[in-house]
This record gives structure tokens, sequence and C-alpha cells, in this order.
């Protein structure tokens, strides 16, 4: 009996009509599922990393302070950071260079993760594609450019501890005029 | 060696201090004392010439003068007034009695008025916690202030020089004294 | 050995010494106790409270680090109680710490990010405003910023304990509290950059290097500081081949891991960018660039041409003491034996070579104090008043001997004791100070011998070396002496007494000796002085020599003067060679065609006009050197050097310890270690001279073949002598070699308006080199003249104003502006001897007759100021 039944699915190749099932449902049913890139762009789920990028305050100036962690938390080592004292505001650390080669990037977001303040993000950036290979070695100009594209939206920047500073200046017992040695 | 501001007798003042302590360093206490008694406040020169009278460095004698509120840095109205601004006092409203006189004599805490009056000073505790919150105007107390007391000093103060709200100096408080 | 101890520590027996802190002991058994204020450098100061625990039997908790250990001590540091303890104290210390440490240059290297990660509560009950402080340069070097201070005062407590310059302070108190200057002034200290090494946090840190590093991208490694004499262990630390930062690990090394502002700050000539980077040969005015063989094959054609043409003895070589052993002893191998010639020479010349001469005529070996003989002497005897600039660390250690074993220290040398802001001073410390008069020094060391010879202590001299002492001291008298120094008799007896009487006396002595008229002599008065005094030939007793350059005693010990072969074996008198000095005359008169300088500048220790005459009669100038000089203005082929930080090899320092140096990057540009280049000729040279094999050999031998080879063939490279035989060349010193000693006649007399001029070294340069380094000339950019205060107030001088010196009232003067300086005695004037080349011609040169040292330290300028310009 169950030889009988096994004769008549090879005779009339059932296996293979099931196995055919599928791609002549999709045959039949006309719905077209490929996708027209580039003439139409997919939606990307929210978690999607692409390319990383910098962003900016609502005041315009960059978050980056130049820590060096996304570059210590890099496992391609694609990130390369210098970074030196502002010339605007003395001590305070920025990168002066700011280097992301993207032929190296795995986009793992590792960087993102490791950024104290929140300076770094994952764009949905994807299309690099390009004849010239020295593109894909970005700077920090053109990481916030696409950041500025990407990320339209700005969080304001901290306050400055201005007024701290002056409260606790009151505070102080003693202090000398503030006139340093050389000076006239 | 010679000294930029201290007079002679002041440095003879301090010379002989030093018999009584064991070593140089122990006679900076008194040294910046007078000092200050000859200049009225410590300079930076002064504190040079102590520092060259008993042998250290500069910043060593700076080190006990920024430490000490009895010694003044920049130099003082006719009269200092040193508001405690320790616990008992504290927590009796020592901090709205800052503002009081902040706000009645226009400067801020270690400055002094335009008239060169009153300079006003936080102080740590003048063991007076009992009638707290106190004050000390040069060698007097202040105690149990409110603002109109206080009123009733700094205008006393301008008229005669003195204030009949005054209590002390003393060494050990006296009993009965205080009503 | 003190008595040993046990104790429990969580439940862990540990034995330690007795008098141990329980930190330590902890330590030992392997238990960290979180700390800041401590550190095994300074006394206990318990001011941080991190250390607490728990002590069984004790009513409260403890600081481990200010409480020895005592017998059955059972210590908890992990119960709870501890826990909660310094939960709290981490707290209190975290509440005011901003969170700035992606910003902060110790983030990585933090005690405060460690210990908070361990022992903290991770929240904080802190809702108030945090404190801020103003952010502040603190000089022109140090960066301070307040907020991140923990108040553990370990920058302080480094300051005054072991620097002893004093400078910082801990200014106001509780939540204001803050580390400063004097009435927050910019710092004037030493600027060793303890403070910075010290610093638990972020609180202090280098301006030099601010922001230039992450300290997990450091490149790490130790190698020997190539400033001074000292032999410091640096440990160079760099981003990529760039060099950012200089530490060094505390307790490591000869100098324990203190530096001074060379060590410190002093890296940035590493990566100069005036640097030689590349070989080049100068025809007919042209400088041509070429490869590094092409550049031999022309040294080497050129060196065999004179050979062929005048007989190898045309030819002369001088090296720098800033070479390791092994470049000097490659070299004088390739002067000697592949050349030919015995002109070979090296700047130890400059002064080093008479304590060489000096100590081996007298015991045989330079190898007598180390460090740790420093610290155990009860009576040191230093003529050496410049001994914090000239070598720092040894200085440091004299001070340790002085305050903290209190030893006695002897200083004699003409600087005043005036304090000098905060820069420690020899003087200051002295228990006992003789203020000389300029070059009297030998004068004052023969008051002190006729003291010590005439004395009634004991000793273990015999009666009749005794009496041969006091024989050849017979016609000195004390009113001579008197006359010429200024110092004493009685002062001389005391003082004589106190060395004589010593139980371990060291002396020593430094550039006032080895670099100044009569200094062989003064060497070997000082030999007689402590063997009259019997401070040698025994453990802890001795003389040791200060040297200006770090391997001075390698360059001697490897050949590198022309009466030493390797080993310090003496060259017979009829093939010894010119020294320095004598080259350049027979330069002069056209008998030497070709010099070979290697980092050696002779327009620096000579009369530029002559050396210029002198180097431009030559055939062939090779100069092989770091940066551009007037050397290189004048030489044919121009071979760039690699600096320490790029090459391997050893350093002799003035204790005689041979330490390694290392590799720290590749080459700056294109060039080459010296040992590399000098074993590229030898095998161009050789294949000219018809070994083709030679031209086959493509590779330099490693440096540690040359090492091995030195190591091997010259079992007497370092005569490290034992006692017995220190003590039978004493003896036998005597009794050949002691002769009558004679004061100079004439007490120099005061003129008006005549005053000494020395030319010294400062303590922010060494040589020519550091001048190259930006973090040392933001300390000390130009050459000032330093002046006495008093003798400017009489002549009406302000600080900073211009003045002209002349010498002898003729010629033309040199203008340079002044600096004061109440370290220096009333009447004399002292010079930066790493700027300004017109200086050195005020000054005369003599030449000592024995040992070739060419003396021009000292002379005497009339001084004249300048109209002040207009501003």
């Amino acid at each position: 009996m169950k030889n009988g039944m096994n004769l008549i699915k090879t005779v009339f190749f059932s296996e293979i009509l099931k196995g055919l099932y599928l791609t002549f449902k999709h045959l039949l049913a006309q719905r077209v599922i490929t996708e027209q890139y580039p003439r139409e762009k997919r939606v990307l789920p929210d978690g999607y990393r692409g390319v990383i990028v910098h962003l900016r305050y609502d005041d315009n100036t960059e978050k980056c302070v130049g820590c060096a962690l996304c570059e210590a938390a890099c496992p391609s080592h694609c990130i390369t950071v210098e970074s030196a004292e502002r010339e605007d505001i003395p001590q305070k650390r920025y990168a002066k260079r700011y280097i992301l080669d993207v032929t190296k990037c795995v986009f793992c977001g590792f960087c993102v993760q490791a950024c104290p303040v929140d300076a770094l993000a994952s764009s949905k950036e994807y299309e690099m594609a390009t004849t010239d290979k020295r593109d894909l070695i970005m700077d920090k100009e053109a990481m916030l450019k696409l950041g500025d594209q990407y990320f339209p939206v700005r969080a304001k920047r901290p306050k400055h501890s201005q007024d701290r500073y002056d409260f606790f200046k009151t505070m102080k017992q003693t202090e000398f005029p503030t006139v340093k040695k050389g000076a006239a | 060696m010679r000294l930029k501001v201290l007079s002679d007798k002041a440095k003879e003042a301090i010379e002989v201090q030093f018999p009584s302590y064991p070593d140089k360093r122990s006679v900076l206490l008194p040294a910046l004392r007078i000092a200050q008694e000859e200049i009225g406040y410590l300079s930076e020169s002064a504190m040079i010439d102590v520092a060259d009278l008993l042998g250290l460095t500069p910043v060593q004698v700076y080190e006990v003068a920024t430490f000490y509120s009895q010694y003044n840095l920049k130099p003082v109205g006719k009269y200092l007034i040193q508001v405690c601004k320790t616990l008992s006092c504290a927590l009796v409203g020592a901090g709205s009695i800052v503002t009081y006189l902040q706000e009645k004599l226009g400067i801020r805490t270690g400055e002094t008025t335009s008239d060169g009056l009153f300079t006003l000073k936080l102080v740590e505790c003048l063991a007076a916690c009992g009638s707290a919150p106190m004050m000390q105007i040069n060698d007097r107390y202040y105690e149990q202030l409110t603002p109109e007391k206080m009123d009733r000093i700094l205008e006393d103060l301008k008229r005669d020089g003195k204030s009949p709200l005054a209590t002390g100096p003393f060494m050990l408080p006296v009993m009965g004294e205080r009503s | 050995m003190n008595k040993m101890i046990k104790l429990k520590i969580n439940d862990l027996e540990v034995e330690v010494e007795d008098g141990t802190l329980l930190i330590e002991a902890a330590k030992k058994a392997g238990v960290e106790i979180p700390h800041f204020c401590y550190h095994p450098k300074l006394k206990p100061d318990a001011n941080c409270r991190m250390c607490i625990v728990e002590i069984e039997k004790a009513r409260k908790l403890q600081t481990s680090c200010s409480t020895p250990v005592t017998e059955g001590m059972v210590v908890k540091t992990n119960s709870p109680e501890v826990k909660e303890a310094q939960f709290g104290v981490m707290e209190f210390l975290l509440g005011n710490h901003p969170l700035d440490c992606p910003e902060c240059d110790q983030g990585g290297e933090c005690q405060l990010q460690d210990f908070a990660h361990e022992n903290s509560p991770m929240t904080s009950r802190f809702v108030e405003e945090k404190r801020v402080f103003e952010k502040e340069y603190f000089g022109p070097l140090i960066e301070k910023e307040m907020n991140r201070c923990v108040s553990c005062l370990r920058c302080v407590r480094y300051c005054d304990e072991v620097v002893g310059s004093n400078a910082l302070g801990s200014m106001q108190r509780g939540n204001m509290h803050e580390i400063g200057a004097f009435a927050h002034q910019e710092l004037e200290c030493e600027y060793c950059g303890g403070c910075i090494q010290i610093c638990p946090v972020g609180a202090l840190t280098s301006r030099l290097s601010m922001y230039d590093y992450r300290t997990w991208q450091l490149k790490k490694t130790e190698t020997i500081c190539n400033y001074c004499g000292d032999g410091c262990l640096l440990t160079l630390e760099g981003v990529k081949d760039d060099i950012t930062r200089v530490s060094s690990e505390m307790g490591a090394g000869r100098n324990g891991g203190d530096l001074c502002a060379r060590g410190f700050f002093g890296y940035g000539m590493i990566n100069h960018a005036e640097r030689l980077s590349r070989p080049t040969v100068r025809t007919k005015g042209r400088d041509l660039q070429v490869t590094w063989d092409w550049a031999a094959d022309k040294t080497a054609s050129g060196l065999n041409e004179i050979k062929a043409k005048y007989g190898p003895q045309a030819i002369g070589g001088v090296i720098s003491a800033h070479c390791t052993n092994e470049e000097i002893y490659l070299f004088q191998k390739l002067m000697r034996q592949t050349i030919g010639t015995s002109h070979i020479d090296s700047s130890a010349r400059l002064g080093h070579i008479n304590a060489v001469s000096g100590l081996v005529k007298a015991f045989g070996t330079t190898r007598m104090v180390r460090y740790e003989d420093i610290l155990q002497a009860d009576v040191l005897l230093v003529f050496a008043g410049e001994l914090t600039e000239s070598n720092p660390i040894t200085a440091i250690k004299v001070k340790e001997a002085v305050r903290q074993n209190k030893a006695k220290l002897i200083a004699v040398d003409s600087y005043s004791a005036g304090r000098e802001t905060y820069i420690s001073h020899l003087p200051n410390l002295a228990t006992h100070h003789l203020e000389i008069r300029p070059g009297t020094e030998g004068t004052a060391i023969l008051g002190l011998l006729k003291a010590v010879a005439e004395g009634s202590h004991q000793t273990s001299l015999s009666q009749t070396a005794r009496d041969k002492f006091k024989e050849s001291l017979s016609s000195v008298s004390y009113d001579n002496i008197e006359a010429v120094t200024g110092i004493s008799e009685k002062t001389f007896r005391e003082m004589g007494t106190l060395y004589a009487g010593a139980q371990r006396g060291v002396l020593i002595f430094g550039r006032a000796i080895t670099r100044c008229e009569e200094g062989y002599q003064n060497v070997l008065k000082l030999a007689d002085l402590a063997i009259a005094a019997g401070q040698a030939g025994q453990p802890g007793k001795g003389l040791l020599s200060l040297t200006k350059e770090n391997n001075e005693y390698g360059a001697v010990e490897m050949g590198g003067a022309s009466e030493y072969l390797p080993g310090l074996q003496p060259v017979g008198a009829e093939q010894k060679g010119h020294t320095l000095v004598e080259m350049i005359d027979a330069a002069a008169r056209g008998e030497i065609k070709a010099l070979y300088l290697v980092g050696e500048n002779p327009f620096r220790s000579l009369p530029q006009k002559k050396v210029e005459e002198a180097l431009s009669n030559l055939e062939l100038l090779i100069c092989q050197d770091l940066f551009p000089s007037e050397v290189s203005a004048l030489a044919h082929i121009i071979l760039p050097a690699a600096s320490y930080a790029e090459k391997s090899g050893h350093f002799t320092n003035l204790e005689g310890e041979v330490q390694k140096v290392r590799k720290a990057i590749e080459p700056v540009g294109n060039s080459k270690p010296d040992w590399e280049i000098f074993s590229l000729l030898e095998r161009k040279l050789e294949a000219e001279l018809g070994d083709p094999s030679q031209s086959q050999k493509l590779e330099a031998p490693s440096v540690d073949v040359v090492w091995r080879e030195i190591v091997t063939t010259l079992p007497a490279a370092w005569p490290n002598l034992s006692e017995e035989k220190i003590v039978a060349k004493m003896t036998a010193y005597i009794e050949n070699g002691l002769r009558s000693y004679v004061v100079p006649e004439r007490a120099r007399e005061k003129e008006e308006g005549v005053f000494d001029l020395s030319m010294s070294q400062v303590l922010f340069h060494a040589g020519r080199m550091s001048t190259y380094a930006p973090g040392l000339t933001t300390l000390l950019e130009k050459a000032v003249v330093l002046i006495h205060p008093d003798d400017a107030e009489d002549l009406e001088i302000q600080e900073g104003e211009e003045i002209e010196l002349k010498a002898g009232g003729n010629g033309s003067g040199v203008t340079v502006p002044v600096k004061f300086s109440k370290k220096l005695s009333v009447g004399s004037l002292l010079f930066p001897e790493h700027f300004g080349l017109e200086m050195q011609a005020l000054l005369p040169l003599t030449v000592d007759p024995i040992t070739g040292v060419p003396y021009g330290d000292r002379g005497r300028v009339t001084l004249a100021k300048v109209s002040a310009p207009v501003s």
C-alpha cells in the first residue's frame, strides 16, 4: 500500500510540484516584489546603521570633544582622532582632525555607543558607491555635513557654568586683583 | 636683608618672638599679626617681608594667611563686619543676615563700601553659638541679630562710631550681664 | 635587619619588617587598599581618609597609610563597615569632581577613576551645585584644573619634601581649598614636573602635551636621559613616531622616578623640525642631498685620498660624549684601526678628563661613590655650588641626605646663600657654607688639607704618610690662604675636623674644579684631601666627579681620548695623538687635513676665530650631527645622526653605572644612528682597501654584537676595583707622588667696576641641544646675564635692562639683558653657556699643560649700562 502511494507520487512529480508551489503562487498572483532602486527607495527601519556622522548643538557648534573613545572602541581601526586645545576657548578640547575610513568601517555602531557626549550617530546613508576610493575617507567636515542632513533637530547646548563660577567666587574669603605677574 | 614695607619696629617686634618658639617658622602667626597691625592688611610685599624674616618661601606664608579669616589680604574699611557662617548661626538664618547686609550696604562679601566704612566678610564660628545669629564688628560682638537690630547697629556706628548693642570683647561670658 | 612582625590582613598571614606601614604590608600581601594621599616617596599625611581599614580591638577605623604594623594585628580591608566608610569618602570626593573624564589627559590612568569604579556607590546624594574654579595656566608649562583636585596635597608635599623648592602651597580651606603659587601668580619653580607625575588625578597636567594623546595610545619605551651625567631612567611615551610625553616610573632607575626640567620637558628636540634629515655632500659651494650609500662612498674615498697623500696622521676625529658606549668604541676603532690615526678625542676633554686622570692616578678607579653612598654619608663635602643646575638628581640625593638623614653638608663655592625664588640652591641647604672668592678653589682645598693633615683625628693613615703631608704643606700658611679665599683659619680647621671625623664622608666636585683653571692639579689635591682625611678606600667613602654630558665616563672608558685606549689603558707617550685643542692648532698649521666631528662643535668651546680658520684650512671636514651648526656650515660632508630616542646602546652615568638605552622611535627623516654610520664607513673603507668581501655586507651588524665585543674583549673596561686594590694604589700614590704645595701669592684685589664673569649651566638647559626643545625654551628663551640685585642697585640697573660687557676695557662688547639673582655673590656675573657665542670672546682661554683641557669659563669684565631704548 505504502509502496503504491510512493509510486504514484513519483510518477506525478508531486514533490516537485510542491516545491514549485510558491513559485507558481507568485507567478500567478501578479504582484511585483522587486524594488525599483534607485527610482524608488526603501523605508529603512529605525535601528538602521548607515554611515557614522557628526552632530552639532543648536548653536551650530560641534558636539565632539575629541576624546578618542570612538577610536578606542572601533573594532576595525577605521577612526583616527587628533585632538588639540581650542583656540577660542582655552583649555577646551576638540578634534583637530577626525578621519573615518568608510572602506574599513563595519557599521557596528560601537563608536556611537562609546561617545560620551552623543556627538556621533548612525545615519541612514548607504549610498556610498564611488569610482574614487579616496572619497570614502571622510573628514570631520564631511561627517558634519551628513549629520546636518540626517539630523536636522539638534540638542540644546548645556549651559555654560559662568553663573556657578560667579557664585563660588563670592564664597571665596579673599582674592587678589586679577593682575598676573608681568602685566604692568 | 632689606625689607620692602615693614618698618624696623615691626621687624624688631617679630624678632623678639624668636626665642619663645622652637623654630623660626612657628613665629609665622604672630609675625603676620604684627604685619597686619602695621599696614592694616597683608599686602603681597608684607608677606614677602615676613617670609624673608622667617626664612620661608612666600607661598608658605601665603598658605597660612589665606587659611585664617583673621588675616585680611585686602585693605578693609573702618568697620570690619564678620558674620559667622558656621552651623549654629546658619541654622537660625545667618544666610538671610548676610543677604540683608549685602543689599543694605550694596556690596558682596569680601568687598568694601565705596565710602570706606564697612567691609563685609564671612567667618567661621566665633564661639557665640548660644546667641546665634551673630556677627563681630571690629572687636565687639553683636548677637541675636535681626534686620531691625542691624539697621540700628549700622546707624549707631555711622553716627557715633560705637553702638550700645555691642557685647564683649570678653574671654569668658559674665553671668547675668545679658538680659 | 629590623625585627619581623607577623600580622593578618583579610585572613592572609603576612610577615613584614618592624616600622612598615599597614598599607605597604597589605600591598605585600597582595591586598590593594584604595588611597590618594599616600605615596611611597612621601611622609604619611593621612588627609584623604580613603585608606581606612578595620583593625581588631581598635575602637574606630584607622588610616592604613599612617598606622605602623604591630605584632598580631588583625586587619580587615573589605568588611562592610570599611566599604561604607570608603563609599562615604568617595561620595564627598566625587561631589565636586567634574564629569570631564573624556577631556581629561589623565583619563585612563587616573586613580580616582580606578578607585571610583571599585569603591563608589555609583549614585550620589548630592543635588547641590558643584563647586567651580576658573581654569588657570599654572605657569608656562603646567595646566591647573582645580575642579578635578582631590586635595591630597601630594604635589605640595613632593615639592617640599623631595625637591625642596617649596613653590606650591595649599590655599584657602574647606570647600574652596586649592593648590597654588604665591598670590595666584604664575609658578616660578624648578619645573621638575614632579607635581604632574605625582598627581593622582588630572588636576595638574603638562601643557606641553595637552590633549595630544590618550593614555592608551601611548607606546612606552624605557631609556636613559641624554642631558646630564645623572643617568636618569626615562620612559619616552609617544603616539606613533612622535614623542609626546616623558615620565619616569616611581622608584625605578637610578633616579628613583624623580626627574628635572630637562628630563621632563626637554623631549621636544627629538621631533624638532630643524633636525638634519638627509646626508649632504657639498661640492663647489653646492649642497647635494644624496643617498647614504653615496655619502659613505664619498666620505670613504675622501678619507682614503688624504691618507694616501699625507698619511693617516693627517686625519683627526672628535666625538661627542652624548653618543653611546658602542658608538664611541666603534668610532675610536674606525679611527685607530681602520684609518690608523692616533688623533682621537671626545668632548670629555672639556673637563672630565681632569677627573679621570687625577682619580685614576690616585686611586686607580673613578668608581667610588654611588647614590646610595651619598644617602648614607654623614658628611658631604661639595665643591659644586651649581649642583641643582648641573646635576639635579644628584642634588636631590644630597638634599635627601641632608634633610632626611641629617647629614652635614659642607659647601665650598663662590655663590652666596641668598634665596632665589623657588629654585633650590645648594648653599641654602648647606649646614656649613664656605663662600670663597671665584677661582680660589685650589687654595681652599689646601686650607682644608692643611687642617686635616695637622689635625689630631684618627685615620688609617700611617704616620709616615701623615708626616709626608705635613711636610708638603710646610710652606703653606693660613695667612696666605685667608687672603686669597676670604675664609678664616678657624673655619678651615673646623671643617677639616668635621670632614676627617666623618663615619662616611663623600666628596663631590663639579665644574668649578674640573672645568676651571688648574683643574687637574685641583683634582689631585682633592684626592690628597680625601686620603689624608681617611675618606677613601673604604665602603661608602670616596670622591664623585659630576659630569655635564651624559656619557663622559663612557667616552673616556671606551677610548674616546688620545691618551687612553678602551678600558682606560694608557697610550704610550710616543704614540699619543693630539687632543682637541692640539688638533685645531694642527689644522690651522696645515698638519691635519681632515677632521671628522661627531656631534662635537669646537666653536662652542674654543675661540671662534681660531676654529674657523682651522676648519676652513681643512681639505675634508665631515660633520655628523643632529642639528645644523657652525661646523655644518663649513663642512664638506654632512651626515645626519639619530638622537638618543632613535637608537639602542649603553650610557655610563656619573656613578659608573652602565645603563641600557632603548630605541623608542624610528630615526627621524633619513638619519641613521651613529654606530650604523660608523660600521657603514668601516665597510666602505675596508672595501676600498681591497677587501671586496666587505662591500658585500650590506647589513650593519646589530648593536648588540658590538656590545658583546666590548664586554668580551675589554674585561678591564670598568675598573671597579676592590677596596684593597684602591688602598694599595693610594699608598703607592702617596709614596711616590706628594708634591709641595704653594699658595698663589697675590690676593686678588676687588677693583671698582670690574666683575667676575663666569659661564655656567642653568637648570633649564644642557648644552646646545636643549635650546631646540620647545618646552625648555619657554622657560628660558634667550641669553640673560645674572647679576646680584645689590650690584644692580649701585649701578642703577633695572631688571630686563640691557648692559654691555667688555673685557679689559678694549675691544668690542657684548650687549645682553640682565636678570637679578640673589644666589650670586656680590661682584660676580653669571652667563648661561648655552647661548651667545660672542660671550666667549670676552673670556681668556688657557690650556691645561698636562691634560690639555681648555679653560675658558671665567674672566673679568667691565660693565656699562646701555642707554635705554625708547619704548
